[in-house]
């Protein structure tokens, strides 16, 4: 990966920008270009609820290269309070503590690095909240 | 389809063992594979050569690879090339090989589907594998294929109280079937209690319910009908449909694969024939949760009952509908780009009634394939 790909899609992935269709009334995250279902493609930029309910979660023994060092971690299906849904991974967490239905809530983190001296990968993961909400 | 199309034979065959070849690079695979199938058909030449192949240009740093397979066993002075959708590379390229005949434009095409995948170290492997997913956004987030499929799994035993025991039986039928066959990867039983207590994939899913590391190559001579010379061994390639879903998180329903039930209804259209016209069939069954849901979505049992033919022994190969007749891509094996091609030539050995799972007197069967979790859907229909 290089540091165009990465600027690129920053603003997306720190503040969980979604793209909206009017005519569906659905919001799509990761953004789309144009509405899966009626192919407006007038869609609109909208921030998502950086907070939510977990509806299952797995956890993941065989990553790919980047998360080579943090597996076994976990990955969760979100209902986001506007009922649109992310898969994320979730964090500061041990997977006991976890289960079906707690609530969620965003957080920035660093997801991996290109080697000693390469770029730093940041993302948004979940996490329960910390306060109950 | 109207009378005006060419009609669309499978006149040869060729397929390596699915194994970890450690000692063989893909351009051998491909060699082997292309050579048996050009034999059974007397070195007869093909107007063309179209390639399969999902992960050569991130395994093997291969591109260009159609080429450099034709030239590797001399079949220069035509054309080749490449196809690549992921999971579903196989189906989509003899898509592409039917409709050169259908077309006219060609009158024999060789399809050859071929991965190496053991090439490179398994986490290697995993990262090509997690390419099949959206990159930006799966890949990147540490989101793999199999994540994916254990949320599905976990929603699926949830909404229809379905105890894994059930879906883990899926992997030990394919065991059981891939026994006596040549070609298959791994020929010995897994009882459902050794399923349940190997290492967890991603959790609930088992390592033994996931599919193996595997090479091979398989090849067919795809033929119009005025090339059909041995007449008891062609078998009618009748009809190919694929389409595309939504990506999972856009979709109303998980557990129903929308794709694999519109290709179904566009094939029963086009060719007249009903789910019980269908004498067997091969799934891709990447993952036990899988085949249930593949069931379901092609209507052969209500939702959340995938698993009950199963019990019933209507998979067997005289059962209703003998399913995964050579291990499916759990015991036969998964190469990737190759998968489809095997399952059609397994589809093909049977209706040549030359299975060693034979079904009795079979005169359609059906190939399924598809990417990442339904993402695209193929069908594949074949008649003696």
């Amino acid at each position: 990966m290089g540091s165009p790909s990465y600027w690129r899609e920053k603003v997306y992935r720190y503040r969980l920008i979604a793209k909206y269709c009017e005519n569906c009334n659905k919001k799509y995250y990761p953004p789309k270009l144009a509405c899966p279902i009626c192919g407006n493609k007038e869609l609109k930029e909208v921030q998502l609820p950086r907070i939510g309910t977990l509806i299952t979660y797995t956890w993941v023994t065989q990553p790919t290269k980047d998360f080579a060092t943090q597996a076994p971690y976990v990955v969760g299906l979100i209902k986001l309070d506007d009922g649109t849904l992310i898969v994320s991974q979730l964090t500061d967490v041990e997977i006991e503590e976890l289960k079906d239905g707690i609530r969620v809530e965003a957080v920035f983190r660093r997801m991996f690095e290109e080697g000693d001296s390469g770029l730093i990968y940041y993302g948004t993961k979940f996490r329960p909240c910390l306060f109950s909400k | 389809m109207s009378n005006m199309e060419a009609e669309v034979y499978i006149t040869g065959v060729g397929l390596t063992k699915i194994h970890e070849h450690w000692n063989k690079s893909i351009k051998h695979l491909a060699f082997e594979a292309i050579d048996q199938c050009l034999k059974e058909l007397n070195y007869k030449r093909p107007d063309v050569i179209v390639v399969s192949n999902a992960l050569g240009s991130f395994l093997q740093n291969q591109n260009s690879l159609s080429g450099l397979i034709a030239e590797n066993i001399s079949l220069i002075d035509i054309p080749n090339l490449k196809v690549e959708v992921g999971e579903l590379s196989g189906a989509a390229a003899l898509n592409v090989a039917y409709s050169f005949i259908k077309s006219g434009m060609y009158k024999n095409v060789l399809l050859v589907g071929v991965e190496k995948t053991s090439d490179k170290l398994p986490i290697e492997y995993n990262t090509a594998i997690a390419s099949f997913l959206d990159n930006e956004y799966f890949t990147y987030n540490g989101i793999t294929p199999s994540a994916l499929y254990a949320i599905v799994y976990k929603l699926y035993m949830k909404k229809f109280g379905v105890k894994q025991e059930h879906i883990a039986q899926f992997a030990s039928h394919d065991h059981k079937m891939a026994m006596n066959v040549d070609h298959s990867q791994y020929k010995f039983p897994l009882p459902v209690e050794k399923i349940l207590s190997s290492p967890i994939l991603a959790d609930p899913i088992r390592l033994f319910e996931s599919y193996p590391v595997s090479d091979g190559a398989a090849a067919i001579m795809l033929s119009s009908k005025d090339q059909v010379e041995n007449k008891d061994y062609a078998v009618k390639l009748d009809y190919v449909s694929l389409s595309t879903d939504k990506s999972l998180l856009y979709r109303d329903d998980f557990l129903y694969f929308k794709s694999l039930h519109s290709s179904f209804e566009r094939l029963k259209l086009a060719s007249k024939i009903e789910n019980k016209d269908i004498d067997f069939i091969e799934i891709h069954d990447s993952y036990t949760i899988a085949s249930p849901l593949i069931l379901e979505s092609m209507g052969y049992t209500e939702r959340g009952k995938g698993y009950v033919l199963l019990i019933e022994g209507q998979h067997e190969k005289d059962g209703v509908l003998p399913m995964n007749t050579h291990g499916g891509l759990k015991a036969r094996g998964h190469p990737i780009g190759a998968t489809a091609i095997y399952q059609v030539i397994e589809a093909t050995l049977q209706l040549r009634e030359k299975a060693r799972n034979q079904v009795p007197n079979p005169e359609i069967g059906l190939v399924h394939s598809m990417s990442n979790i339904a993402d695209q859907s193929a069908l594949i229909l074949l008649k003696r």
